[in-house]
């Protein structure tokens, strides 16, 4: 693979006599963390947040006071900008590339054509590109699917979604979550007890059903949990804590001003700790018609 | 997974980490991948009193960008072994992700959130909220700052 499928070609360059505060800035404005600096229109170094930090006030209180506050106002970029960096063009192999990213401890390598920068090569760009090559090895699929399910119109399909996604002899966990909704209107007239054992038979009821979801005979490893409290905080909780791959959810229909209000898919999708599946009831009929 | 898989980029890094998990659930399936960017409608350039570039030329300019990034993109899958296709659209982000769903026959749209301060036509999480409401297959969404990427 060559330096130019990697590369980026937007990026902003930097002059030697601009202040490092405003060098920060625009650096923090683009999202990146190192940045060419030109001279006329070649390459005459690049200046990485790094430098910017080594560069501004000690990061020990004590250290910091007595150095003016203005620091980065008053330096430019010439002051920290790495000289003496190597280029690579566009046909370089990312190998190449790699090795003088690691050799040379850089943050970034210009890409230039002739003398012009035509693109930065990042330490990301290729720690990116490695992953991929590593994960390439393994089988399609997810390791590990979490299906939430709340035996609505939507759990066929986002059932039948997650066993497709899970990868051959993965594990896929379906859990349901029982929602005392009612406890706070009974809770003043009933005895905790009785409370906690209506939660209970509805907490067999959910693992009798989810047993009769099992009907896929897919050759997963099957889970079934049923825990009981908020379905997106349990959903949340029990992804991180299974270290799930995937969080199925499916998506119910919505009619009226409902339509408006988020629902758990949202929720979920803010918050997860992993990606989400949102699925439409209709999903495996549609997926059926392919 | 058969078919094909709707993947919407708009062009920040931390959209491209959906490329990832699309690359696990494609690899060796024979699914082929639409890599789908949207741009806004281009504007008329004007330097004073004179025309500098009318809009299609803009729009064609942004097309011509957009595919040079996306064919990165389908480098990087390619490697997999996973066909790809190229998409530009220009228009309204929700709508033009609607129509290529519809267009491809997609059964899954892909895509990852952004991290703030998004560009317009950037995937933000209002959109990925009017997406759920209106894509008719499942959605696959990574959200910025995940801990574990694939």
């Amino acid at each position: 693979m060559r330096v130019k499928t990697l590369m980026r070609t937007r990026f902003s360059t930097l002059t030697p006599d601009l202040s490092l505060a405003r060098a920060r800035e625009l650096m923090a404005r683009e999202r990146v963390t190192c940045l060419p600096v030109m001279h006329g229109s070649q390459v005459a170094g690049v200046l990485s947040v790094d430098a910017i930090r080594g560069a501004g006030p000690s990061v020990v209180p004590a250290l910091a006071r007595h150095e003016p506050p203005d620091a980065l106002a008053r330096l430019t970029v010439r002051d920290a900008m790495r000289v003496g960096v190597p280029t690579v063009r566009a046909e370089t192999p990312v190998e190449t590339a790699a090795l003088l990213l690691a050799d040379g401890d850089l943050e970034a390598l210009p890409v230039v054509d002739g003398e012009s920068p035509v693109g930065m090569l990042t330490r990301q760009d290729v720690l990116g590109f490695l992953a991929d090559a590593l994960d390439g090895d393994r089988g399609p699929g997810f390791d590990h699917v979490l299906v939430l399910v709340d035996f609505g119109e939507g759990t066929d399909a986002a059932l039948a979604a997650g066993s497709r996604l899970a990868r051959r002899a993965g594990r896929l966990t379906l859990l349901h979550v029982v929602t005392p909704r009612w406890r706070w209107l009974l809770a003043g007239a009933e005895p905790i007890g009785t409370l906690d054992w209506l939660v209970r038979q509805r907490r067999d009821r959910a693992l009798a059903l989810l047993r009769q979801l099992d009907r896929t005979g897919t050759p997963l490893d099957l889970g079934r949990i049923v825990a009981v409290g908020d379905p997106v905080e349990q959903a949340l909780a029990l992804a991180a804590r299974l270290e799930a791959d995937l969080l199925v959810v499916g998506r119910p229909v919505r009619r009226g001003l409902r339509r408006w209000r988020p629902g758990p898919a949202e929720a979920l999708v803010a918050r997860a700790p992993c990606p989400v599946l949102a699925v439409p009831p209709r999903s495996a009929d549609h997926d059926a018609g392919r | 997974m058969q078919g094909s898989v709707l993947v919407v980029l708009d062009g920040r890094r931390a959209g491209e980490r959906i490329v990832g998990w699309v690359r696990r659930l494609a690899s060796g399936t024979g699914a082929t991948v639409h890599l789908l960017t949207v741009r806004e409608p281009g504007r008329l350039v004007r330097a004073g009193d004179r025309t500098v570039a009318f809009v299609d030329e803009v729009e064609a300019a942004d097309r011509a960008e957009g595919l040079t990034y996306l064919a990165g993109i389908a480098t990087r899958l390619g490697v997999a072994g996973i066909p790809t296709r190229l998409d530009v659209r220009v228009g309204r982000t929700v709508e033009a992700i609607l129509d290529a769903q519809r267009d491809t026959r997609a059964g899954l749209v892909a895509l990852a959130t952004g991290d703030g301060g998004a560009p317009r036509g950037a995937v933000t999480e209002a959109l990925v909220a009017e997406l759920l409401r209106r894509v008719p297959v499942p959605v696959l969404i990574a959200r910025a700052g995940l801990a574990r990427a694939a």
